[in-house]
């Protein structure tokens, strides 16, 4: 041993002790769940959001002529059944984690803020052409918005709490993203194929009724 | 009893450390430490082949004092001096030196505790997702995102704007200015400048003038806006104009080499809208002005002219059409995340680069890999003749039996996918034009054809899971394809980087093709961090005073010749050397302190390396290691747009 191991023994004591601090914050934080019971339950609500809004674009290429509409659809509904898998995957790693996975059972008319209810989901379905569109546009942005404020409560329950849950962070500013940029490109279009101010999406259910 | 204890400790902690101690040292007398320079560290760091590897261990994560401890009391002064102490000390820098840190966020401190926090000097990942960073002549452009992620709702960073200073190894860049930064309609919420390029040019009038683009979302997908700017004061004169219906998540500006006036933005959508490719002209192509309305020129969707279709999902047992994918989402790494595993694929087109002349786009196709599209109707045609839609088909043809995209192939469709204004190289090439007008059966034709339509994407996913897949697809400049076959000495390689935004382990990396043969490219070699394998990902330390983990995959690439610079994020950015393709060699890296994602493309602007990290702000670097002389000197380059200019 040479006279300059000396000063490499000192860092080497240094390297250990921070390293074993290290070790211990990693312990801790390897014990943090990977999610709270909120962050579950925004995966329920959002999956049972987003299956609306598959039935909805299923209705679409019937009903209407417009191209670019029922591309549209064809677009919302496998982005958002993308989405679906991808949460349902969540709740499925989390119960293989052990992690317990609240019930959710959709029940009321509609099931929950930001969804149609079932006599809007008719008269969308019963309209054609021009009434169809500007049900289903009117429609979908309302259950856009509703995801929207879903994906916004959810993430000020992240920065409440200081945390990046796994992946729902990322699905979060998704959904924040792509709902609002889709309703800019629906309320283009109820003005540009002259169906805005006809009526207001309240006026649905009322007619269905 | 604790006395004894202690000391006991104390003895054996001495023991073992003096036995590594020892252990070590005869390794260095072994020669396995090539440079035993007292506090350069940086040979005798684990390596792995070539490769840095961050002792992650001793990385701050957050504000350091004046010796690089970690210290969320310290003063401003001590943690920007102490972050380029430790930096030194932990060998973070090598081939590069760190010129200048410009904090951009400020600290705020708790009253109570007096603890500093939420800035840059923190380490605060304050820019969630990507950032824009951006140069034109000595004008800098720094697009710091917020994320309501982490700063929450009403909060907003503008951008600012920096003049790059005459001597700028010495002077660090001044800030003389800013762009509000936008936000939606909620008011709420800060709409991110994921993009900015700026560009110089002189139009046929002779004046010079200046415009900046700017990408601005709050995340996938962003409204494409390009302003004017006045050249001399580096602000911008208007309020923009913003292209209808495009939503870009990355995009390339290119210059029009035989119109200066001609400036076309390709917007790459990633899934934010039907469309993949957007191409769209900014600038009057008469006058050189910018358009107060852009005009679309293409556009191009892989799925619709027989491609993968967009976000599958697998069968029950999960099998995807093109394969099956590798799972971890059994394991579990240090911060508590499972392993990856894939949920469904995108196939979405994320980026890509159109060649200088126009002709060509090499697109980073997301989980539907690399693959190049021949664009030279766009290039070689007016504005006027585009818009018309009288050159070409303007959108992509739907080549799908009654418009179903996944379902089957109209062959007799595919012909007319050669005269899409934008179309995969593949189509045009002409044994595949004989192969489609034919007699053969069609069913024989759709075998061969879909065959030949697989190979011409260089597609890792499956097997490698992947979230984002293909995330940049860069031309190396300068190298010409030798093959007989490619007669117009198209570029030989093109450098790809992976993708997936705060990735679980593995971490990906870096690769090279070969596109000689435009229509089959191949892999030829590749680079990555020690994290690509699993097992070492899932033993990553965590960084003491880190508040999430960065991204940690190859993101950024500028490609020179025979260099390439990527900004691997929480790797930090990394010189290598691609002179044998098959072979790449890393040969400087820089990881700033305190750790954090530096995000943007590194943009060269004479001879020095501009980079932004969300967490900690704005940094110049100098390279100065193997082929530092390819570096471009008194000019801007970069690979998100024409270059150099």
């Amino acid at each position: 041993m040479r006279w300059k191991s000396v000063p490499l023994i000192a860092a080497m004591l240094v390297v250990a002790l921070v390293g074993a601090v290290t070790v211990a914050q990693d312990h801790e934080r390897g014990s943090t769940p990977l999610f709270n019971a909120e962050d579950l339950l925004f995966l329920k609500h959002m999956i049972v959001h987003h299956e609306q809004a598959v039935v909805m674009s299923a209705l679409v290429p019937a009903r209407t002529d417009r191209d670019e509409f029922i591309r549209f659809a064809r677009y919302v509904a496998r982005a958002q059944a993308a989405e679906i898998a991808s949460m349902q995957s969540l709740l499925e790693l989390a119960a293989d984690r052990g992690i317990d996975v609240p019930d959710y059972h959709a029940h009321g008319d509609p099931p929950m803020a930001g969804m149609l209810s079932s006599a809007e989901m008719k008269a969308i379905a019963a309209a054609s052409g021009a009434e169809f569109e500007r049900l289903w546009l009117e429609g979908m942005v309302y259950h856009h918005q509703g995801a929207i404020d879903m994906a916004s409560a959810q993430q000020r329950q992240q920065l409440a709490t200081g945390r990046q849950p796994y992946e729902i962070a990322v699905l979060v500013e998704e959904i924040l993203v792509e709902q609002r940029a889709e309703i800019d490109k629906m309320r283009a279009w109820l003005g540009e194929w002259g169906l805005a101010g006809r009526a207001r999406r309240s006026d649905v259910a009322q007619r269905a009724e | 009893m604790r006395t004894k204890s202690m000391a006991l400790i104390g003895l054996l902690v001495g023991v073992l450390l003096a036995a590594v101690a020892l252990a070590q040292s005869d390794r260095q007398e072994e020669g396995e430490c090539t440079d035993e320079a007292p506090g350069n560290r940086v040979e005798c760091a684990p390596i792995a082949l070539d490769t840095f590897d961050i002792p992650f261990g001793l990385l701050p994560g957050g504000r350091v004092d004046a010796d690089g401890n970690l210290d969320p009391r310290s003063s401003a002064e001590d943690a920007h001096a102490g972050a380029f102490a430790v930096a030194e000390e932990l060998g973070l820098m090598r081939n590069f030196e760190w010129l200048h840190w410009l904090p951009t966020i400020p600290s705020e401190r708790d009253t109570e505790t007096g603890e500093w926090g939420g800035g840059d000097l923190d380490g605060f990942p304050t820019g969630w997702g990507s950032t824009g960073l951006g140069i034109a002549g000595d004008c800098l452009y720094w697009g710091r995102s917020n994320s309501t992620n982490t700063t929450g709702p009403g909060e907003t960073r503008d951008v600012k704007i920096f003049r790059i200073q005459a001597d700028a190894e010495k002077d660090a860049p001044v800030e003389i200015g800013m762009m509000p930064q936008l936000t939606t309609a909620d008011g709420a919420t800060a709409v991110r400048d994921r993009e900015l390029r700026p560009y110089n040019y002189t139009s046929t009038d002779g004046v010079e003038r200046m415009l900046m683009v700017r990408a601005a979302a709050t995340g996938t997908g962003g409204d494409v806006i390009t302003y004017t700017v006045d050249p001399e004061t580096c602000l911008p004169v208007d309020d923009g104009s913003t292209a209808a219906d495009v939503l870009a998540h990355e995009f390339y500006l290119w210059h029009d080499p035989d119109n200066p006036n001609r400036f076309v933005v390709a917007s790459q959508t990633y899934g934010s809208q039907e469309e993949d490719l957007v191409f769209t002209a900014i600038t009057d192509e008469d006058t050189g002005e910018v358009l107060e309305v852009p005009l679309f020129l293409a556009s191009f969707t892989l799925e619709d002219i027989g491609g993968p279709v967009r976000d599958e999902l697998p069968d029950e047992t999960g099998l995807y059409s093109d394969g099956r994918f590798t799972d971890y989402s059994h394991l579990t790494d240090q911060w508590g995340r499972p392993g990856a595993t894939q949920r469904s694929q995108g196939n979405d087109l994320h980026s890509g680069t159109l060649s200088n002349d126009g002709e060509r786009f090499y697109a980073a196709g997301g989980t539907a890999g690399m693959y190049i599209l021949n664009t030279e109707m766009l290039a070689n045609r007016t504005n006027a003749e585009l818009v018309g839609g009288v050159a070409c088909n303007q959108r992509s043809t739907n080549v799908w039996v009654d418009g179903d995209v996944g379902r089957l192939i109209e062959v007799a469709k595919l012909a007319d996918v050669a005269r899409d204004c934008v179309h995969p190289v593949l189509n045009s090439d002409p044994g595949v034009v004989a192969l489609i007008a034919s007699d053969i059966p069609d069913q024989q034709k759709l075998v061969r054809y879909t065959r030949l339509e697989e190979r011409s994407r260089f597609d890792f996913a499956p097997p490698f899971v992947a979230a984002v897949g293909v995330h940049s697809a860069i031309p190396v400049p300068n190298r010409p394809a030798l093959s007989g076959d490619n007669p117009d000495g198209r570029p030989a390689y093109v450098v790809i980087t992976e993708e997936w935004p705060f990735g679980p382990c593995p971490e990906r990396g870096f690769r090279i093709l070969t596109v000689e043969s435009e229509i089959t490219p191949m892999m030829v070699g590749a680079h990555a961090m020690s994290d690509s394998l699993v097992e070492n990902c899932l033993e990553q330390p965590v960084p003491a005073g880190a508040t999430i983990r960065p991204m940690m995959h190859a993101h950024n690439p500028t490609v020179l010749t025979n260099l390439v610079f990527v900004n691997w994020l929480g790797h930090g950015i990394r010189a290598i050397d691609i002179s044998n393709p098959f072979n790449p060699e890393e040969v400087g890296h820089a990881r700033p302190v305190p750790w954090g994602d530096v995000m943007t493309y590194p943009d060269i602007h004479n001879g020095l390396i501009y980079v932004g990290d969300n967490h900690t702000g704005l940094h110049v670097f100098k390279y100065i290691g193997p082929r530092a002389d390819e570096v471009p000197q008194d000019v801007t380059y970069s690979s998100n747009r024409s270059s150099p200019h």
